[in-house]
């Protein structure tokens, strides 16, 4: 079912907050989440939301994107929450939280997701220009929307987007309840809304919308080009990092500036752990361990374990990492994490043939196998795996 | 207190011996487990794979609990368990006594053992000399030979000689003349005197002047060996170590024929290329002599044509074997298979058999899958070999007939012959010691319906010498052996070997756990019943289940053929009904099971109520036997009645039970074997229905002897012993027809009988038969279901029996060692097999009950609940369903009892939460720094 | 794929005497599962089946408790390269350890060689317990290759 929402006073940002109100009001969720200002600051974070009147904090689409919510919707739905939930999300939070639902952080049971075709984000700098450029401490949200959805584009706005999104794959709604579909609508007038699962259904009905709209005839195209641009922008940042990380002694370098602080681990939403294994005991060396390591080489660098820290986080986020950039923007020292981790784990999900979030039901490529299958990695004169 | 701790002694230790060993040891019980060669493992450290897996799961066969008791390796590098002692190169010297007290004495061949027996053969033929040394070599006797009388006095004078055995006829001084002078020589000389049965009378003679005995030419090397064996162990007996042992397991194994004994048709030792499967095992093996490749033992080039012929020395009656030695069929099977898909340099593999024995329920779809690799399989039996004088490289032309009398031939550059299986010497001689019944050829013959007893209380057997037997039977019978000496144990008031467990830390205490006291036995058929009776009288609660109002399934339509079944089903069923630990629940099934493995609290509830909810009684139970048997299998489309004739097996047998056949004038039968069976949708043999068919038949003929009974079969499935059946219907008259399928005979129903019309394939003319009766051997299907299966937590495998842990490692146990199951929905199988998986499952469900409570093993799994986020991907890597959230702490928990202490658990784990000692990251990483910086 | 691999800005041959001159001797670090590869190596050594002593055992008792940190940290502390070798398909004592293993290694194949370390140093094998020729063979052979290849450039220098 594809319903239409008609724009009011042509604003995308004030019809939506109207949409979650009408939510709240009508009784379809007991509340939503959605990104929200912080005390008229210009940074969002994901807020939930009870009251119909509380909308008008929120920002439902723009480019600041400093939290994945992903790891919000599992905190609400570790256990049954007694309550429906709206969850507005980015197509990477929405990725990031299937994933962990098959980690079982979270489960579905309790929330109806509503995602949309993504608005992209700017890095911590430029998300700091832009806001600073419109009034009241925020940038011109509804002007960025009109850019972002009416050509593809990797720079919106004049601003380049951070370098996640302009690599992003994904950048529409897979496995949501609710689809918003903005690319290419014409969005003075309507926005396009689809139910995706009977969830999604029963909530639009809840509205009283019916079948009544369709999907904006030049979406898939333009996503088609978007996506195409993105792969072509992808190869150039693959090869990049080729180029700064594709030797041992290079990697050091990339890492050089890393202080060990575990920000890009706190804030990646697949990194799921209670307890991180670099907080235990594995890693609390005697004085003697590393004094025979300084003897080895002449001398080691302290804190140590950096690379192995960053190469175990790609090992275990492997097949999960949602590519929403995240660790990049968390990073003091302004190492490109994400570019790196976007790039490595890519290779690794296509070895696996494993998409992240694309399926519920598809399981953890770790967590499976078939007794014939990767025969050709077994040996040691067969074919090479690079 | 020691005296006290039950002890068995298992002779022999291939697997059998170890397989009984292990449960007794596992059960708490000390065992001498006591072998003739240098080490353990028998005939399998020989065998690198095994069918229908094509590898080998020996090491699965270790104990899954008490882990700390038994070291952690690969079999074929030893066995070690705290409960065993071990005695390789061993010696029984003798063996007295009765159940509870059995005195044994034996002797370590290092510790003045066959070194110190040396023997002096005398004879004037080169080849008597030649191979009586080749005999006692082998069984490890240092052998001197002397070529006449003179020569012989010689070394006498300057050997200490334990044993002579010398000719009478001789030229020169004779062998009673010899005799004579030998004694002055070294009067305590044991002399055996060796001649042709004409002069044995000569021989008789000779005894009265000294002779220890005689042996008559032509000899058997059995005879020789047991005479020298009793003149080492006489010699030796003032040396032995004397024990006292509560019950004894035989489980000594067969032996294999020598394919150059007789007339050695297919020139084995004669023709290059000619060799044993077991010779070819070893050339497979990436250990052999051709390393990584499989190459000719004498050119050395890669082998492309291989066949291998079945029944060298089996079911053959020139060779004295008349019955089917069991387990070549399969050997073959997987050799060819492995030859043609480890080497693409073997371009054909042929099997030339009589039937391909492929019963049970795994092989036929193994031989299947052989078949499809592209091993040829020919139905002949080839007469004889020449070598290939003329034919390049020296291969050997292979000549047979096919079923028309067609000639056809054939290069192969190894002919792998599959020798039978006989008692070796060491079981003739303990069956003639321990005065054992054994059958006519020379196995011990088990009591009726108890599988693993001899005649003698208190002395049990177990695999090949019992009759030949595959690994899956053999260890199934052993552990039904181990469950008879724990009864004997039991029965002499003996207990278990204090554990070290008791005296773990309380923490470590705290995480064992204790099973629920009682057992939850599930069919009240023949197996049920016996699992049932067998677990109650060793002291443990026992609810029996039974669906239907009354007890003893398949036995009681059954019963009347087989001889003796009738007495013994009614026995059974007064034991079990008038035993007061077992509560018969008939017209019931299991509902629901709630609670932990070991800890299950399953509802019963009356079969008319299963829907109910609410009703039905809670069971408590720490183990669960599945014994729901099964049926046979049903029409697989709609077919004619018994107006046309049309009878299942299961149908004719109540007819012919029934006297319901007039059989005044000759009647006109037909038998159809595996109808429906061994093909899509059944892909097994059910074992059972060809020795009935064969029943069948041989009735019908001692009805009427002028009734005509064609038998149409694709491979008759009488392996081992009851291949005498098939030979004794042969006899009568019964006729044999194969076919393939795809050529099935035809039935055509008619109103009263049916027309049966197929091609003779020797004659290839069209035949037809009138029949008054035709019979459907349609085979059986499990009658367990999926859901039942779940409720604990095991599976149906392909064909819908239980789903084993191990086919043949494990027969009678899910994954998890507290689900067991025996009987026909288990596998298909004889009355025989059944009791012996019954009383196999009783002996695992005894072992977990009487222990009662398992504590972690040193490398159980840990969890350490601060680091763990419960995302379960540890419970997704654990292939023993060890780990499981407690729903009360909403923890991650251990079962210390499933656990195996395999670390996947803590491979998977990404925040080092899941640990086993020893083998998680920080002690791992001093490995790996201390490997690293080894000095080179 | 193309690989830049950069030249190493420090290494200290000094330290690491076996990398003086040609005559480089890697060393190897080979996690064998104790039910096969294990008893392999114990059967090439009673056999008197040699092979290169660069290797250095590891044993686990399944090849499916191989955490892909250890491989990691082996190649991190200066291990040329890395072996894991565990049951044939479907002879794991632990039913199925080594499928899990064999994941687990293609994943660090995905990885590992992005950073210039060679696939080729980390081999997965099915080496059987009566293999004991062929674990010889194995070891021997990978040796070798790895002696072509060179130092792993983590050998060289402390990685960070």
């Amino acid at each position: 079912m594809i319903a239409s929402i008609q724009t009011k006073n042509q604003s995308i940002t004030r019809t939506l907050q109207d949409f979650f109100a009408d939510l709240l009001k009508t009784g379809a969720v007991d509340a939503v989440l959605v990104p929200s200002r912080i005390s008229k600051s210009p940074y969002v974070k994901p807020c939930l939301i009870t009251s119909a009147d509380q909308m008008d904090q929120t920002v439902p689409l723009g480019p600041g994107f400093f939290v994945n919510a992903g790891p919000m919707v599992s905190r609400l739905t570790r256990t049954r929450a007694d309550a429906t939930i709206g969850v507005w999300l980015r197509p990477c939070e929405v990725r990031a939280f299937v994933e962990l639902t098959k980690l079982r952080q979270g489960g579905r049971q309790d929330v109806i997701i509503l995602s949309m075709d993504c608005p992209m984000a700017l890095s911590r700098k430029d998300y700091e220009d832009w806001a600073a450029q419109g009034e009241g401490g925020l940038g011109d949200v509804d002007k960025w929307i009109h850019t972002v959805y009416q050509k593809p584009v990797t720079k919106a706005d004049a601003w380049p987007v951070a370098r996640a999104c302009q690599v992003c794959e994904s950048p529409y709604p897979v496995n949501a309840d609710v689809s918003v579909m903005l690319m290419g609508a014409d969005l003075d007038k309507e926005i396009p809304v689809r139910a995706d699962t009977e969830k999604g259904e029963k909530l639009l009905a809840a509205l009283d919308l019916t079948d009544n709209g369709q999907e904006p005839a030049q979406r898939k195209a333009m996503l088609a080009d978007l996506t195409a641009d993105r792969t072509a922008a992808f190869q150039a940042m693959d090869e990049e990092m080729l180029v700064r990380t594709g030797s041992i002694d290079a990697l050091n370098r990339f890492f050089s500036a890393c202080v060990n602080c575990y920000n890009c681990r706190s804030v990646c939403p697949v990194c799921y752990c209670k307890e991180c294994v670099f907080n235990t005991d594995a890693v609390a060396y005697a004085p003697a361990q590393y004094l025979s390591w300084a003897d080895k080489w002449g001398q080691v660098p302290m804190p140590n374990d950096t690379v192995f820290f960053h190469l175990t986080r790609l090992a275990h986020i492997g097949c999960t990492c949602v590519g929403c950039g995240q660790c990049t923007l968390a990073c003091p020292s302004q190492i490109p994490v994400a570019d790196l981790f976007i790039s490595v784990t890519r290779n690794v999900r296509k070895a696996f043939d494993y998409v992240p979030g694309r399926d519920d039901a598809e399981a953890l490529p770790l967590s499976v196998f078939q007794e014939s299958e990767f025969t050709d990695i077994v040996g040691m004169g067969n074919k090479e795996v690079t | 207190m020691t005296d006290q701790i039950g002890k068995t002694l298992v002779i022999g230790g291939g697997i059998s011996g170890i397989r009984a060993s292990l449960d007794l040891a596992q059960a708490g019980f000390q065992v001498i487990l006591m072998e003739q060669a240098d080490r353990v493992g028998g005939l399998l450290s020989q065998l690198d794979t095994q069918f229908p897996t094509s590898t080998c799961g020996m090491c699965r066969m270790l104990p899954m609990m008490d882990r700390d008791h038994v070291d952690p390796q690969c079999l074929r590098r030893g066995l070690a368990h705290d409960n065993i002692e071990i005695c390789v190169s061993t010696d029984l010297i003798s063996l007295t006594g009765e159940p509870g007290h059995f005195t044994v004495s034996f002797i370590a061949q290092t510790d003045g053992g066959r070194q110190e027996c040396p023997v002096l053969v005398v004879d004037d033929e080169k080849i008597v000399r030649d191979s009586m040394k080749e005999w006692l070599r082998e069984e490890g006797y240092p052998v001197q030979t002397a070529e006449s009388a003179a020569t012989a006095l010689e070394l006498l004078k300057t050997g200490n000689f334990k044993a002579m055995l010398t000719d009478i006829k001789m030229p020169g001084m004779d062998g009673v003349t010899l005799l004579t002078r030998a004694k002055e020589i070294q009067p305590d000389l044991a002399v055996v005197m060796m001649t042709a049965y004409a002069a044995v009378d000569t021989a008789v003679e000779a005894m009265k002047q000294g002779a220890l005995d005689y042996l008559v030419k032509p000899f058997d090397p059995d005879a020789v060996l047991l005479m020298v064996d009793r003149i080492y162990k006489d010699a030796v007996a003032q040396n032995a170590r004397i024990d006292t042992v509560d019950a004894v397991i035989l489980a000594t194994g067969a032996t294999f024929f020598h394919p150059d004994q007789g007339i050695n048709a297919y020139g084995y030792g004669r023709i290059p290329g000619v060799v044993t499967n077991l010779e070819f095992e070893r050339m497979l093996s990436h250990a052999g002599p051709g390393g990584m490749d499989l190459t000719h033992p004498v050119t050395g080039r890669p082998v492309t044509r291989i066949a291998w012929f079945q029944c060298v020395g089996s079911r053959d009656i020139q060779t004295g074997t008349p019955f089917c030695s069991a387990t070549c069929c399969m050997i073959s099977v997987k050799q060819s298979l492995l030859a043609k898909t480890m080497y693409p340099h073997v371009t054909e593999a042929c099997v030339f058999y009589m039937d391909l024995r492929t019963w049970g329920k795994a092989s036929d779809a193994y031989a299947r899958q052989a078949e499809a690799a592209g091993v040829r399989f020919v139905r002949a039996r080839v007469h004889s070999l020449a070598p290939g004088l003329k034919e390049p490289d020296g291969a050997i032309p292979v000549v047979w007939m096919d079923p028309s009398g067609e000639r056809n031939q054939s290069l192969f550059d190894l002919v792998v012959l599959a020798p039978g299986q006989h008692p070796d010497a060491f079981l003739t001689g303990f069956v003639k010691d321990q005065e054992l019944t054994a059958d006519d050829w020379g196995f011990v013959r088990p009591e009726p319906f108890l599988p693993a007893h001899t005649s003698r209380p208190g002395i049990f057997a177990c695999g090949s010498a019992t009759g030949p037997k595959d690994i899956h039977d053999s260890v199934t019978g052993a552990t039904a052996a181990a469950l008879s000496a724990m009864q004997v144990m039991a029965g002499a008031g003996r207990h278990l070997v204090q554990n070290s467990e008791q005296t773990e830390s309380p923490v470590q205490q705290a995480a064992g756990i204790s099973l629920f006291p009682g057992a939850l036995v599930i069919g009240g058929g023949i197996a049920g019943m016996t699992a049932a009776l067998a677990i109650a009288d060793q002291g443990f609660e026992v609810d029996l289940v039974e669906k239907t109002d009354h007890l003893g399934g398949n036995l009681v339509w059954l019963k009347k053929g087989i001889q003796g079944a009738d007495d013994f089903l009614e026995q059974q069923m007064a034991a079990v009904q008038a035993h007061d630990r077992i509560r018969i629940h008939t017209r019931n099934c299991a509902a629901e099971t709630t609670g932990r493995p070991g800890r299950w609290i399953t509802r019963l509830t009356p079969v008319e109520d299963a829907v109910d909810q609410s009703a039905g009684v809670p069971v408590r139970h720490g183990v669960v036997v599945l014994a729901v048997g099964g049926v046979e299998a049903g029409p697989d489309a709609p077919e004619p009645d018994q107006k046309s004739g049309f009878y299942t097996q299961q149908q004719f047998q109540q007819l012919l039970d029934g006297n319901d056949i007039d059989s005044g004038s000759p009647l006109q039968v037909a038998l159809f074997q595996c109808h429906g069976s061994r093909e899509p949708g059944r892909e097994y043999c059910s074992r059972v229905c060809c020795p009935r068919s064969l029943d069948q038949a041989m009735q019908l003929k001692s009805l009427n002897p002028d009734t005509r009974v064609v038998i149409f079969y694709r491979d008759m499935m009488t392996p081992g012993l009851t291949e005498a059946d098939y030979t004794e219907a042969r006899k009568k008259g019964v006729v044999f027809v194969p076919y393939e399928p795809g050529n099935a005979p035809n039935l055509a129903a008619e109103d009263t009988g049916c027309k049966v019309t197929w091609t003779d394939p020797i004659l290839g003319r069209a035949m037809e038969m009138d029949a008054d009766y035709v019979i459907l051997a349609k085979g059986i299907r499990s009658g367990l279901s999926k859901d039942l299966a779940h409720m604990f937590e095991a599976d149906l495998d392909g064909s819908g029996f239980f789903d084993q842990a191990d086919i043949k490692w494990r027969p009678v146990e899910a994954m998890d060692p507290r689900v067991l199951a025996c009987g026909i929905c288990l596998e298909p199988g004889s009355l025989a097999l059944t009791l012996a998986s019954a009383r196999a499952a009783a002996a695992k469900a005894v072992s977990l009950l009487g222990r009662q409570t398992f504590f972690p093993s040193q490398d159980t799994a840990r969890v350490r609940s601060a680091f763990c986020s419960l995302c379960r991907i540890c419970i997704d890597a654990c292939p023993f369903n060890a780990r499981f959230i407690d729903p009360e702490t909403r923890t991650l928990k251990v079962d210390p009892l499933a656990c195996q202490g395999c670390g996947i658990c803590a491979a998977a784990c990404p925040s080092g939460a899941a640990v086993v000692a020893g083998r998680s990251l920080a002690p791992m990483m001093k490995t790996i720094h201390a490997a690293l910086n080894a000095p080179l | 794929m193309t690989q830049t691999v950069m030249e190493p800005s420090q290494a200290s041959p000094a330290k690491n005497p076996s990398l003086a001159g040609d005559a480089f001797e890697p060393v190897l670090i080979a996690f064998v599962c104790n039910w096969c590869t294990y008893t392999a190596a114990d059967l090439a050594g009673t056999s008197r089946l040699t092979y290169p002593d660069n290797v250095r055992l590891v044993r686990v008792m399944c090849t499916g408790m191989v955490d892909p940190q250890y491989v990691i940290k082996a190649f991190l502390e200066g291990a040329d390269a890395v072996l894991v070798s565990g049951c044939h398909p479907g002879d794991c004592h632990y039913i199925n350890g080594n499928y899990k293993a064999r994941r687990r290694i293609l994943l660090l194949k995905q990885i590992l060689p992005r950073f210039g370390i060679d696939a080729k140093r980390l081999r997965l094998t099915w080496i059987g317990a009566s293999d004991g020729i062929e674990f010889a063979q194995t070891m021997t052979r990978f040796v070798k290759d790895i002696k072509e290849i060179g130092p792993c450039q983590a050998r060289l220098q402390p990685v960070i």
